[in-house]
């Protein structure tokens, strides 16, 4: 009997125990999760603050209504969706992996895929000059500076891979981000069921478009932008994602031609700005004065913490060291 | 000297809530106390500006919206949203100015979060059917106001 009592007793504590764990737990639970979705937010009228660490009030108000669609049952992805609607997926401080931001992910890739690809040109051409020239002096002259132009290329290319990822806070698809909301985003097959019930909805054949290039079927993704923009012949983002394809594609030239309309109506675009850079980078080679001038203006309106900031200097700098080599090495030779 | 109120997006990213995109409603309380939505204005083009008493910019800007809303072209309505201010510096602001347009508060933010506002002066022009189909972001001149308007009122 007393047996009885004390299962019971025990039954009931522990009952009124988890009740009482659940009862606490709960708000702070919401409100660890608020926390996490205010981090993830950028706060609209500070520069580089999220809303978590900012004391402005548009901040302040803006934890308010996070906290009350947390109260509201609303998922992670729904509330940030519900910033990024009114603000623009600007709002996000980790930018989707859809959408016009795409250009944020794959720019390193296509950096890097440019980068390589000017390297094997370089490399090519020097064994083809030295195989030419026939003359160790010419061979020494001409491969010298090639190949020293070559491994300083091949060091920014080795140096890109590294720092961009990290400092764009890149991660693998479906992976959580550090502190934040894990981010769900529309699948292709999602997409073209919405375009297929909107076909004049830009900005989702540009999501689309964005999609398929991360898929990696760059002529279904070239497809999808080139509809975007006869719904939306202004739009720059789809131009944007055309322009990487090309790149990708070897194109550069026809790159650059869309590249210079974005800039023609945009000039402080630095996306745009650094996009056509690289396909000048590789048509004409970095000591270009249209890359030189690229690079420059992208110094000038890039964001002070814009991470191709360090990029844009290396090359600079690289092809300030390269004038200068060539110069003094051989004066008065055609530029290679 | 330049003031700035604002972080500009960076380019290359969309800007909600943009053009051709449906105004967010919105039901606030005037300065005289009386409730006003953009429901209110149903059939007419509208401008909402949101502005402050201590921001310059809009100090500079709101003789042109005063002379604007007093020829009223086209049925057009002018409406005034606060931004940061006090009930009492804002009326002072009205005073000075002469503003003959309902000037709302909006003491929890929800309209400048809805309309995605990241500074001020930002005025949105709103057509006959509710459609936002301009968007400054700034002060603005007059040839701004005339552009702007052709897309909500016509020439």
């Amino acid at each position: 009997m007393r047996a009885a009592i004390l299962l019971a007793l025990a039954g009931s504590a522990l009952v009124i125990a988890a009740a009482v764990l659940l009862a606490s737990s709960r708000p702070r639970d919401l409100s660890a999760r608020a926390r996490a979705i205010e981090s993830t937010l950028r706060c609209p009228t500070c520069q580089a603050t999220s809303v978590a660490d900012s004391p402005a009030q548009a901040a302040r108000q803006i934890r308010q209504v996070v906290e009350q669609q947390v109260r509201d049952g609303r998922t992670d992805e729904q509330i940030r969706g519900f910033f990024a609607d009114r603000y623009g997926t600007w709002i996000l401080l980790d930018p989707p992996t859809t959408g016009p931001d795409i250009v944020v992910w794959i720019l390193p890739a296509v950096v890097v895929v440019g980068g390589v690809i000017v390297l094997v040109r370089h490399a090519r051409h020097a064994r083809q000059a030295n195989h030419d020239s026939g003359t160790a002096d010419l061979a020494t002259r001409q491969g010298g500076p090639r190949l020293a132009e070559s491994a300083v290329f091949g060091a920014m290319v080795l140096a890109l891979l590294a720092p961009i990822p990290a400092a764009l806070g890149l991660r693998p698809a479906g992976a959580p981000a550090s502190g934040g909301a894990p981010s769900t985003t529309p699948t292709i097959a999602q997409l073209e069921a919405w375009v297929a019930a909107d076909p004049s909805d830009a900005r989702i054949l540009t999501q689309l478009g964005d999609a398929l290039l991360g898929a990696g079927d760059l002529p279904e993704a070239a497809s999808r932008y080139r509809a975007a923009l006869t719904v939306d012949p202004a739009a720059d983002a789809p131009k944007l994602g055309l322009a990487a394809i090309l790149i990708e594609s070897g194109r550069p030239d026809v790159a650059v031609t869309l590249l210079d309309g974005i800039l023609g109506t945009n000039g402080a675009s630095a996306d745009a700005l650094f996009m056509r850079m690289v396909a000048n980078q590789q048509l004409f080679g970095r000591a270009d004065a249209r890359v030189r001038a690229d690079a420059a203006r992208f110094l000038e309106v890039a964001a002070g913490d814009d991470v191709r900031r360090t990029t844009v200097e290396s090359l600079l700098a690289a092809s300030d060291a390269n004038q200068s080599s060539a110069a003094s090495a051989s004066p008065g030779s055609p530029a290679p | 000297m330049t003031v700035t109120f604002r972080v500009t997006p960076p380019s290359g990213m969309d800007r909600g809530p943009g053009v051709d995109r449906p105004a967010a409603s919105f039901d606030l309380q005037t300065l005289d106390g009386r409730r006003l939505g953009l429901g209110n204005y149903a059939g007419r083009p509208v401008i909402v500006n949101f502005w402050a008493s201590w921001c310059p910019p809009c100090r500079e800007e709101a003789p042109l919206l005063v002379q604007l809303a007093r020829r009223a072209p086209q049925g057009l309505a002018v409406v005034g949203i606060l931004y940061q201010d006090t009930a009492e510096n804002a009326q002072r602001f009205v005073d000075e100015f002469g503003v003959p347009y309902a000037t709302l508060l909006d003491p929890q933010g929800t309209a400048a979060i809805d309309y995605g506002l990241t500074g001020i002066p930002e005025t949105f022009f709103i057509d006959r059917t509710g459609m936002i189909r301009a968007h400054q972001v700034g002060v603005l001149s007059q040839a701004d106001i005339d552009a702007k308007l052709r897309t909500i009122a016509g020439p």
